[in-house]
């Protein structure tokens, strides 16, 4: 691996706080799994535990990560990676050791798109624990599972987008705070046109199809035609993002 | 002295242009609440709250994960921000104690939760009445009792964000921390609500606005207060100590 990308991937790896979450997000999977089958529960939370449980669990839980929360925490965790690093005058030591800005900026998307897959699929990885903790064998239905586990690349390659987003955001404003308010607005918007009838808008906002696969198309199959156009919006996007950081980052006046 | 201290940070807190931001960020919230929530059915979940509920919806989605976080964030900008600038210290070269700084930060923060709380109440009352005229005071005691219950457990956040401000660096890992403790919270209030009312003040925030249907009774009125009387204490002695111990 190269040295830079290395040493930012060992960088993020130090922070604590993303074993905190993730040890919060294994407990509340365990929670939900063993507690939301009593009926006073089910009737709180209003769910069904026929449709939400067994081989369902797995993508009922992912809504919790790659929804609202697992979005928020990319975003405090990539303001602490680029704009307090900014702050601190230490995103341009690379440069003194005679790396070029584009090889510290690529380094930094690789390491923060593996991120934000790798959590993906952690998430992943820790519902399908406690689903089988939970139901045992009976989570392991073929056609739920290559679904669910399908739903979950997908929503990966959704992350890496909001994370190449957030990145250019990053370096646009190399601010914390501003680039935490633009993503709040950003959720807005989202969940705005996503509701909305406006059928122009829906089709070329990326986060729209991300809302499809997960919602509309909840416990069920995907269409291929909304897969074929979905993805490559989703990557048109992450292409631009990740050029706007790189052109940006060639104008920072260190 | 400290009235000086209070408006040096009311005037700082003035150009936050984050502050007003909030303000178009929660109109906006509530006028698409108020609209959905007139376009839905009785028995639907939405349909439930137009009319005379419809501030407790709002006051219930302000205080789920919104309002937290924006209150955070101005403890952070206030006491993290500005001690990794080196600005904190600043107050203290000109005769000021810790203990008189501290307070003055504590107490614009508390002013900005006030405000905040009060706009998102005002607004959607204004926003319902617009929507249901009169039929938006069919609940008024019921929201009006929640919203004085409230200010407790509102208190105490802002005690608490105090407190974790001062033991966190940075604005971002301020962030994350508060995320983390608002799910972890979350989550517990949903499953060991029964347990944990009698240690978490955080369950309040919840209890007192009637979320998930809770039913506010004597009971959990009287146990809330204390529960928060009791954490407020306990953080106001952790900021002084940690006031007196910090580097600045």
């Amino acid at each position: 691996m190269y040295s830079l990308t290395r040493l930012y991937a060992q960088k993020i790896c130090r922070q604590k706080l993303i074993y905190i979450f993730f040890a919060c997000f294994f407990t509340a999977s365990f929670f939900y799994a063993f507690l939301i089958s009593t009926p006073q529960m089910e009737e709180m939370l209003n769910i069904n535990i026929g449709i939400v449980g067994r081989k369902n669990f797995p993508e009922f839980m992912m809504r919790f990560y790659v929804g609202t929360v697992g979005i928020l925490f990319n975003v405090f965790l990539l303001t602490l990676f680029i704009c307090e690093e900014d702050r601190n005058k230490m995103l341009y030591q690379p440069l003194l050791h005679g790396e070029s800005r584009s090889r510290m900026i690529w380094s930094k998307i690789y390491v923060a798109v593996s991120m934000s897959m790798i959590f993906v699929l952690l998430t992943a990885f820790i519902n399908y624990i406690t689903a089988y903790m939970r139901w045992g064998y009976e989570i392991f239905d073929q056609t739920a599972l290559i679904r669910t586990v399908m739903k979950y690349l997908l929503s990966a390659i959704y992350m890496s987008v909001i994370t190449l987003g957030i990145i250019a955001l990053c370096i646009y404003t190399r601010n914390a705070w501003k680039t935490i308010f633009f993503v709040i607005i950003y959720l807005l918007i989202d969940q705005f046109i996503y509701s909305s009838n406006i059928v122009f808008l829906q089709k070329i906002w990326f986060g729209y199809y991300f809302n499809l696969w997960t919602f509309t198309y909840e416990y069920q199959k995907i269409p291929l035609s909304e897969l074929l156009i979905g993805i490559p919006i989703m990557v048109v996007y992450g292409i631009i993002f990740s050029q706007i950081s790189l052109c940006r980052i060639q104008k920072i006046d260190f | 002295m400290i009235i000086r201290l209070l408006n040096i940070q009311f005037a700082r807190l003035k150009r936050q242009k984050i502050l007003y931001l909030f303000f178009i960020v929660m109109a906006v919230i509530i006028i698409s609440n108020a609209l959905q929530c007139a376009g839905s059915s009785e028995d639907n979940g939405m349909g439930y709250y137009a009319g005379g509920r419809f501030p407790t919806m709002c006051m219930q989605s302000y205080i789920d994960i919104i309002g937290t976080l924006f209150l955070s964030f101005i403890s952070a900008v206030l006491i993290c921000g500005e001690r990794a600038s080196g600005m904190f210290r600043q107050p203290l070269l000109n005769g000021i104690s810790r203990k008189q700084l501290l307070l003055a930060k504590t107490v614009s923060i508390f002013t900005v939760a006030l405000i905040c709380f009060l706009f998102v109440i005002i607004f959607s009352i204004g926003t319902g009445f617009l929507l249901w005229e009169n039929h938006i005071f069919d609940h008024a005691q019921e929201y009006f009792l929640q919203m004085l219950l409230l200010g407790f457990p509102q208190t105490t956040l802002v005690l608490f964000l105090v407190f974790l401000s001062l033991y966190i660096s940075n604005i971002s890992s301020m962030m994350c921390a508060s995320l983390i403790i608002l799910l972890v919270n979350n989550l517990f209030s949903q499953f060991f609500g029964g347990y944990i009312s009698f240690i978490d003040f955080m369950y309040y925030l919840y209890a007192f606005s009637g979320y998930n249907g809770l039913e506010l009774t004597s009971k959990i009125i009287v146990l809330g207060i204390t529960v928060n009387i009791v954490t407020g204490v306990i953080l106001v002695y952790g900021i002084s100590k940690r006031t007196n111990n910090m580097t600045m």
